[in-house]
């Protein structure tokens, strides 16, 4: 975790109705792609929202950055935020639910993922899944460039 | 006391429609079937009960205002055929009541009406309702 992906696959224990070719079908698999500047205004909320989310750095303490890389999943991602003050747990779902119904994340491998798809996720495992979304797209790229220092 | 629906939710390819209020209107697909008469003589008639399937389809009907993303959709419904899926669910006090439409196509040439308070009316044929 922490490496950039372009695609990574998320499953449920149940299974999403959705619409293809004609008929209603379901399945349990969401493929997630990287965000575009198109979803550029709800990827720079859940970003500020992880910043705001992690503990601050005491600089009396006299303690030393670590240079190790960082390494956060899913679910650590979502726990910082839900236990934040600095940070509306809210907001950064209704960011997720807009990035996620922009059309990045394809159903059953072949249909992309509509707001009426996503509400049918219950909202531990929507939580769950904005977790896994931010660690592969949203956080990577910030925990690649603090390796590379 | 009966609530009417009258205020349904269409979902056309996994997609909300808006739709003008009070025009969503839809056929179960249950056909039209006919009874003749049989006669056994003597005054005895029988009924005879046919059903023709050749009209087991179904019929959803709904305007849309002419905005360009309506436009842009009822392009892409026509495109496809009839590998479109159309939804309707209608939400009272009393519960609810919802129907899926597969295999549904546009048919027709439909008309797209351009001024100020004008509309996109459009029909779908489809498998019987579900």
């Amino acid at each position: 975790m922490g490496e950039e992906h372009e695609e990574c696959t998320f499953t449920l224990d149940y299974e999403l109705e959705y619409a293809h070719n004609g008929e209603s079908v379901k399945s349990n698999i969401l493929i997630l792609n990287e965000p575009t500047s198109k979803q550029i205004k709800w990827c720079a909320i859940l970003h500020q929202a992880f910043f705001r989310a992690l503990p601050k750095r005491n600089e009396d303490s006299g303690v030393k950055e670590d240079d190790k890389e960082v390494k956060l999943d899913g679910d650590e991602i979502m726990a910082l935020i839900s236990m934040s003050p600095d940070v509306d747990l809210d907001k950064v779902l209704v960011a997720s639910r807009e990035v996620l119904s922009s059309g990045l994340v394809q159903v059953g491998g072949e249909e992309k993922a509509t707001k009426p798809i996503l509400d049918q996720i219950k909202p531990v495992d929507f939580i769950r899944l904005t977790g896994v979304y931010m660690a592969n797209f949203i956080v990577a790229s910030v925990l690649q460039k603090r390796k590379k220092k | 006391m009966g609530v009417q629906v009258s205020d349904a939710t269409v979902t056309v390819n996994n997609d909300i429609v808006a739709v003008t209020p009070n025009s969503v209107m839809f056929t179960e697909g249950l056909g039209e079937q006919n009874i003749r008469a049989a006669s056994a003589g003597g005054g005895q008639v029988e009924q005879i009960y046919s059903n023709n399937i050749e009209s087991n389809f179904s019929t959803v009907r709904f305007d849309m205002p002419s905005t360009l993303e309506n436009i842009a959709k009822a392009r892409q419904w026509k495109a496809s055929r009839n590998l479109n899926l159309v939804q309707i669910m209608g939400r009272t006090p009393e519960g609810d009541v919802s129907r899926s439409f597969t295999q549904a196509a546009i048919l027709n040439d439909y008309e797209i009406n351009l001024g100020s308070d004008t509309n996109i009316t459009i029909e779908f044929k489809s498998n019987p309702a579900i």
